[in-house]
């Protein structure tokens, strides 16, 4: 059986081959393939029900997959006939609350993994791994159950980077907390790993934590991986409706396509050659810019009347009609006060992305 | 959740569990019969003998009177300081034991009221105190019971003293927590003094394996987990009239001579001054001693020996008489001063 | 409104201070006894090689029983609850029934198997196979409520499932074990009909002995002080061992349940321990009542006090469940809506109180009913006190956890739209609490179905349940006598017994007090 035992943080890298799970007459995940380059973040994302858990649990060894491989560095640690154990992986685990010790303190929580011959200069060790995710090492003596939720997590995350894994596995590490200590938490917890240059897989199914945390974005869906790739390049150009759906808010207008070209209300919003006839024209809200029509000056783009208007704080929520077909709904920051029966312009920033009509 | 049909049955149940309480403590107090009359209404006994026995006088005394006998049973001694502490607050009518000494206890504490006349005159002197305040109604005979594999009947001892030697150690065995073993003491107390007397106990503390129960002493000497034993007679005699299953592989072996361990204990009745219903009381210490009475002694399950109304003892037993037993006054057995010496040689 | 919720009731305070009051007789008896007695007496009555033999059979028989119960208790409640073992269900539900069979039938049950049983060991084997379940069910409960995700991280952090086990698990399992332990402890320091029949003198069994002789006698109540106070050492002894701690679980955590581990080459070993633990704890009782039962035919049922003994412990069972549940009412509404200083002490003073062997409850209110209060003497009211005061704490623990889980809002709704304090109080909490109470109850229950020793003293005459007829039997060595006996108190407890191991099962607590 092998031993994977680091000493030094040796970031390495995951891949995934073909990996299937079912439980019960269930499939959970479903030839899963996906690599996680050494030293890079990725965050696997979906909704609740999307298999994400599962994944992670394949990856930390405390479930097994049905089929295909899983390799960490230069091991395969799931696979046919080899299925190597959560403790036997050297793979950090961050769980959804963090799962403290009850019954330790904070400092021998993060001590708990230290090996024996490292215990005599345990306490230089623990403020070390304490100020790397920026605790102050007075928490130390500290229970558990005093600290704060996004406290909590980072004591978790320093007990596991103790172990100096060449792999973090974060499960939902930041779901628990308030809004405001969940961004703060996160930048922390971020900044830390990329310090420590320790290959990360993250599993959320908040979208703004998947667009900011990693460097590779991967969509769970129904059991399978539904795109790959890069933030920008998920969020700008979704494969299907529903990721793009799933990464941000979205404006859908009807749209026909015909020589290549994608007209709609908007008038034509891209180039598209391989659809032809009724499709449905994307747009993300930051891409439809709106202004008051002032009489007699043409400001360019499209104009539209306003049916509607709802107060949301930050923003409001505007119904457009454009052509006298209703519809089109779009929020708009809050600073100009428009109201019903106002007429504007629309301009488009960049071109829509397309999808055939469902 | 919870709908109101079964809170009220929950309240019906408790009801009903309420009167079937009520119902059992409304049958102990007794409701005094006609004085100078027949007796009647119901009586309460404290007793002490065996239930079964006791059970058997008292319905037979109920068929004969309709008086209702209500039984709290204990011990000898238990029962006796009961008596004391309760003084006038006691519901009992009668008190019955298995031995003396409890009698000569409440006795001294003046609490019987004196037996009737005709009742004394149903039984012999030497089975009842001269004060007349309460009366014997049975009586049993220590025996020495003995598995003949482990002990043959060369080794058997002579007297009961003689099992404080050392080579009596861890084999012979006895329940002294019960009145029955205490009386016994109490009779070597009587015969031999106190000095003889706490000597014997504290070797009987290293010698003696102690069980609870007579009956449990006999099977463990039948199992032949120890050689010997000192019970009372009838305990063996009623499980040979059965199966024999605890008994059959022992055999009874008597003092006789007057020894301190061929000792006849009297079983003892007596009324309480402030029973509620006197005159029922006095009826049932009276059928007790009297021929049927006695009758359900000599042929009951009990195996214990008549002493009244000129009633023969069981086929089965040895004539009272062929026993040899020392003669000593039973009011004169102290059961306090026995316990005291008991639990002094840390027996108790 | 706001003044009326927080101005304490002082009706409820009235009342729990009532049933607190009543619960600190048997400890005043046990001082006010001590000073009478006078000291030379006193210390000729307990420094004696008498005592000395006890406090050593009985020191013995705790420090020797309560670790091989809490080992035994933790290892089959681990298989059960974390182990594939095939069968591991019908196990957790077998393990529970010991509880069902008292203790003293327990014994009835061994030594109808082995009659040379005798002394210390078999005394520890018949205590153990009786106590083992007052561990192993609170830490099924307990090990159902672990947080996995903390047993999962520390897998991640290189521990090998025992390691985790030894680490992680067993730290957190402190309290249950804690826990059962004491109550072992307790019951091992109280029992008197098991050890009685395999001749095994303990303070218990030696106080008995005494009463036997003497009724209440100073010597027996000298005996009693020194009990008092091995159970005094026992309740201050755990809660020191447990500290400060709680071991809360932090943050919600899913309901995902545990891992359970693969036992392999092992399985073999654990089939034969848990099996080995089933037939001694279950098989060997019910196969001696069996055995006695056939013997015995449809003869030994024609007992005519048969009916007459099951009637009358339905009976004081029902009324002291039912009485008990209402006292036990004040205090714990106390504890849950006016927690403080004062409700602390009296819930407190009821623990210790039911902590005392019942023998010296009864030993007290026997005397102090026929001292002071002769009307109470030998009538069924004073064995329902007693009863109360034993099992009070079965339902305080439960109505507690029933009051803390009703909305605190509900109440004020109802009486926002209306309803009379009284009124809302009655329609909504008592709805809530009724599950609770019914548990605790039940708890009760069993403890009165099951009691022997302080019934023996304190019933009034005539008086004849089953446990008293049970023993009366076997004193006379009549087994077979005794069985249908023993097989109708096994039936009362184990629908009782099923309750417990439900409730093990599900998120509530308190079952941590038998």
């Amino acid at each position: 059986m092998n031993e994977i035992e680091p000493r030094t943080i040796e970031p390495r890298t995951i891949v995934m081959t073909g990996v299937g799970k079912r439980y019960g007459g269930t499939s959970v995940l479903e030839s899963i393939d996906l690599s996680v380059p050494t030293g890079s973040k990725t965050v696997i994302v979906g909704s609740s029900g999307s298999g994400k858990t599962t994944l992670l649990r394949l990856l930390s060894g405390f479930d097994f997959p049905d089929a295909g491989t899983i390799r960490i560095g230069a091991d395969i640690v799931a696979g046919p006939g080899v299925a190597i154990p959560a403790h036997r992986r050297g793979v950090g685990h961050v769980a959804q609350d963090g799962a403290l010790f009850p019954h330790l303190t904070v400092g021998q929580n993060v001590a708990f993994g230290l090996d024996r011959h490292e215990r005599g200069d345990r306490s230089a060790i623990v403020a070390e791994l304490l100020d790397l995710v920026s605790l102050d090492p007075a928490l130390t003596s500290r229970r558990p159950d005093e600290l704060s939720g996004g406290q909590q997590q980072r004591v978790a995350l320093a007990r596991a980077m103790a172990r100096k894994p060449g792999v973090m596995l974060l499960d939902e590490p930041f779901s628990s907390l308030d809004t405001g200590l969940r961004a703060s938490t996160r930048e922390l917890v971020s900044a830390a790993l990329t310090a420590a240059g320790i290959t990360t897989v993250l599993v959320t199914h908040d979208r703004a934590e998947a667009l900011t945390f990693g460097d590779q974005v991967a969509v769970l869906r129904d059991g399978r991986l539904a795109q790959v790739g890069t933030p920008t390049a998920l969020y700008c150009s979704p494969t299907d409706l529903a990721t793009a759906r799933f990464l941000g808010d979205v404006v859908l207008l009807e749209a026909n396509a015909s020589a290549g070209q994608v007209r709609c209300p908007l008038g034509v919003v891209a180039r598209c050659t391989s659809l032809n006839g009724g499709c449905t024209a994307l747009f993300r809200p930051e891409q439809l810019v709106i202004d008051l029509l002032v009489p007699g000056v043409d400001a360019g783009g499209i104009v539209a009347r306003i049916a509607a208007a709802e107060f949301q704080g930050s923003s409001q929520l505007l119904t457009l009609e454009i052509a006298g077909t209703s519809g089109l709904e779009l929020p708009v920051a809050s600073g100009i006060h428009y109201r019903v029966g106002d007429e504007v312009t629309i301009r488009t920033i960049g071109d829509a992305i397309v999808f055939p009509a469902n | 959740m919870f709908t109101t049909p079964k809170w009220a049955s929950a309240a019906a149940l408790s009801l009903s569990a309420v009167l079937a309480l009520a119902g059992c403590s409304a049958a102990a107090p007794g409701t005094s019969s006609t004085p100078g009359g027949k007796p009647g209404g119901a009586i309460t006994v404290y007793n002490a003998q065996h239930e079964e026995l006791t059970q058997a006088w008292a319905d037979e005394f109920t068929k004969q009177t309709g008086v209702t006998v209500t039984l709290r049973n204990g011990d000898d001694s238990e029962l006796g300081n009961q008596l004391v502490q309760e003084g006038s607050a006691s519901p009992a009518d009668v008190f019955l034991t298995e031995n003396s000494p409890a009698m000569s206890l409440v006795d001294s504490a003046g609490l019987f009221a004196p037996v009737d006349a005709s009742t004394l005159a149903q039984v012999p002197k030497a089975y009842r105190p001269s004060t007349g305040r309460w009366t014997g109604i049975a009586a049993r005979s220590t025996v020495f019971v003995y598995n003949p594999s482990l002990l043959s009947e060369a080794q058997l001892p002579a007297s009961l003293l003689d099992l404080a030697d050392a080579k009596w150690k861890g084999r012979w065995a006895a329940s002294p927590s019960g009145a029955d073993f205490q009386a016994i003491v109490s009779a070597l107390l009587a015969q031999k003094g106190e000095k003889a007397t706490t000597a014997w106990l504290a070797s009987m503390k290293q010698n003696t394996t102690t069980y609870k129960g007579n009956s449990t002493v006999m099977k463990a000497v039948n199992a032949g987990e120890i050689p010997a034993g000192v019970i009372y007679h009838y305990y063996w005699f009623a499980d040979q009239a059965g199966t024999g299953e605890n008994s059959k592989n022992t055999q009874l072996y008597y003092f006789k001579n007057s020894d301190p361990g061929a000792f006849v204990s009297t079983s003892g009745g007596g009324v309480l001054k402030t029973a509620k219903n006197p005159v029922a009381a006095q009826a049932f210490l009276k059928f007790i001693t009297g021929k049927s009475g006695q009758a359900i002694l000599q042929t009951g399950s009990s195996f214990e020996y008549p002493v009244a109304s000129e009633v023969a003892a069981n086929k089965a037993l040895v004539p009272l008489v062929d026993l040899k037993a020392p003669v000593l006054d039973p009011s004169k057995l102290d059961s306090r001063k026995v316990t005291d010496l008991m639990t002094a040689a840390g027996l108790l | 409104m706001t003044r009326l919720r927080n101005r304490t009731p002082g009706a409820i305070i009235a009342m729990a201070t009532g049933v607190s009051l009543l619960g600190l007789v048997p400890l005043g008896y046990v001082v006010v006894t001590a000073i009478a007695t006078g000291a030379p007496a006193l210390s000729a009555l307990v420094f004696r090689p008498r005592v000395a033999e006890l406090l050593a059979n009985t020191a013995a028989l705790v420090l020797i029983t309560v670790p091989l119960c809490a080992l035994v208790g933790v290892a089959a409640a681990w298989l059960v609850e974390r182990t594939r073992l095939a069968g591991g269900r019908a196990f957790a539900i077998l393990l529970v029934v010991p509880l069902a069979i008292p203790a003293f039938v327990n014994s009835y049950g061994w030594v109808s198997a082995v009659p040379s049983l005798n002394g210390l060991w078999s005394g520890v084997l018949v205590a153990g196979l009786s106590y083992f379940p007052l561990v192993y069910l609170p830490t099924v409960a307990a090990l159902r409520r672990l947080d996995p995700a903390v047993e999962e991280s520390a897998r991640s952090l290189g521990l090998s499932p025992f390691g985790v086990f030894l680490r992680v698990v067993l730290p957190q399992l402190r309290l249950p074990i804690l826990g059962g332990s004491l109550i072992i402890g307790l019951h091992l320091l109280s029992e008197y009909g098991a050890f009685a029949m395999i001749r095994f003198d303990t303070f218990t069994t030696a106080i008995v002995d005494q009463f036997r002789s003497t009724f209440n006698g100073p010597a027996a109540n000298a005996l009693a002080g020194v009990l008092v106070l091995c159970c005094l050492f026992l309740l201050v002894g755990e809660s020191g061992a447990r500290g400060g701690a709680r071991y809360a679980r932090i943050g919600s955590g899913s309901a995902r349940p545990a891992g359970r581990s693969r036992l392999g080459l092992w399985s073999p070993v654990a089939y034969l321990f848990l099996g080995v633990l089933v037939a001694l704890s279950v098989a060997v009782p019910f196969a001696s009542v069996a055995r006695w039962l056939v013997s015995g035919g449809f003869a030994a049922w024609s007992d005519r006090y048969l009916l007459t003994a099951l009637g009358q412990t339905i009976g004081y069972g029902l009324v002291g469940a039912v009485v008990t549940c209402l006292l036990a009412f004040p205090i714990a509404f106390l504890a849950v809506r006016f927690p403080g200083r004062v409700a602390r002490v009296l819930e407190s003073i009821n623990y210790v109180t039911s902590s005392l062997p019942g023998l010296v409850t009864a030993l007290a209110f026997v005397t102090v009913a026929i001292r002071l209060v002769p009307a109470l003497y030998q009538t069924a009211s004073l064995v329902i006190v007693v009863y109360l005061l034993m099992f009070l704490p079965r339902a305080i623990v439960n109505l507690r956890s029933g009051l803390a889980q009703v909305p605190p809002g509900l109440e004020e709704a109802a009486r926002s739209l209306g309803r009379h304090p009284l009124v809302a109080f009655s329609t909504v909490t008592l709805k809530f609490v009724m599950p609770s109470a019914l548990a605790g109850s039940s708890l009760v229950f069993l403890g009165i179905v099951t009691e022997l020793t302080s019934t023996l003293l304190l019933a009034p005459n005539g008086t004849r349940t089953l446990a008293i007829q049970f023993w009366s039997r076997v004193n006379d060595v009549d087994y077979v006598g005794a069985a249908p006996y023993a097989s109708l108190m096994i039936l009362l407890s184990l629908p009782v017994t099923y309750l417990l191991f439900a409730r093990s099962r599900s998120e509530r607590a308190a079952v941590n007090s038998l």
